[in-house]
């Protein structure tokens, strides 16, 4: 049996995915995950001198620790298996991939394996995300230097 | 048919946030009505704002706006739409326009405690250090 011969029986056999049903829970989650954001947003305007626009650093910073103690107590593996990317593209999946790859090489050491495996995946998004801020801010610097846009 | 029903509840909750008449509360140390009028008309003229704020004290016209929630992406353009004609009409003004909606809880606080002249500098003071990150 080939290759070309075995994929259709594979795809015969195997149970279908549920694509509809999936993305329908990854909405919900992400959105519920959104929801609590956009409370806690409210919270520090509503009880802290921040505005709409530096209300949303605290903001992001308080849903990565509870995303951390989630994933430490185990509860964040639940809430990734119901809704997967929902629960991966908000800010929290960082805070989880920094911690679950932090615990699962624990036993390594503290340095060569906490330390060097810690930022195995969100080192990627640090690296690119600081990156990609340089050279936007760069060429927003040439741009207001051009005087074809404003700083505001 | 229950599912049907939780969808026209779902949708009648979604639309009937849109539906309200705008909301405007205006104050003005020295109770000039004419004043008064004419910003109500410039906010009133405005339809895609669903609530606003606005306070006259010494030379300075502060407003705060609430837009509808799919025209928050062109936020900063009603916010300058209404700065530059606050600016036409109020020549002799200094104008501030923020569509933050810390601003428009402070200022709204602000006209709801009937503030003595002493108060609102303070208090016009802080929140326009607040817009400008000041804090």
């Amino acid at each position: 049996m080939d290759a070309k011969s075995y994929q259709p029986i594979v795809d015969q056999i195997a149970p279908k995915r549920p694509v509809l049903k999936n993305c329908m829970t990854a909405f919900l989650t992400g959105g519920i995950i959104c929801a609590i954001g956009q409370l806690i947003s409210y919270v520090y305007m509503y009880f802290f001198n921040f505005t709409e626009r530096t209300a949303s650093n605290p903001t992001v910073a308080t849903m990565v620790f509870i995303a951390m103690l989630l994933t430490g107590f185990g509860l964040y593996k639940k809430i990734g298996q119901f809704g997967g990317a929902g629960s991966a593209v908000p800010v929290t999946g960082f805070g989880n991939a920094v911690i679950s790859a932090a615990i699962e090489h624990k036993s390594e050491g503290f340095i060569l394996g906490v330390g060097g495996n810690m930022f195995k995946l969100a080192g990627a998004v640090i690296v690119y995300g600081v990156f990609s801020a340089f050279v936007v801010a760069l060429f927003k610097t040439i741009l207001v230097s051009m005087g074809v846009l404003e700083w505001s | 048919m229950k599912k049907l029903g939780g969808l026209i509840l779902a949708i009648s909750l979604l639309l009937s946030g849109c539906s309200s008449d705008p909301q405007i509360d205006l104050l003005h140390a020295k109770q000039d009505e004419q004043e008064l009028e004419t910003l109500r008309f410039i906010l009133e003229d405005e339809e895609k704002m669903s609530e606003s704020v606005g306070v006259f004290f010494d030379h300075q016209v502060i407003v705060a706006v609430q837009v509808h929630p799919l025209s928050k992406f062109r936020k900063e353009k009603i916010e300058k739409r209404i700065s530059d004609e606050l600016k036409k009409k109020f020549p002799n003004h200094e104008i501030f326009v923020s569509s933050d909606l810390k601003i428009m809880w402070e200022l709204k606080d602000l006209v709801d405690q009937h503030p003595s002249e002493e108060e609102l500098k303070k208090s016009l003071a802080d929140i326009q250090s607040l817009a400008k990150e000041a804090t």
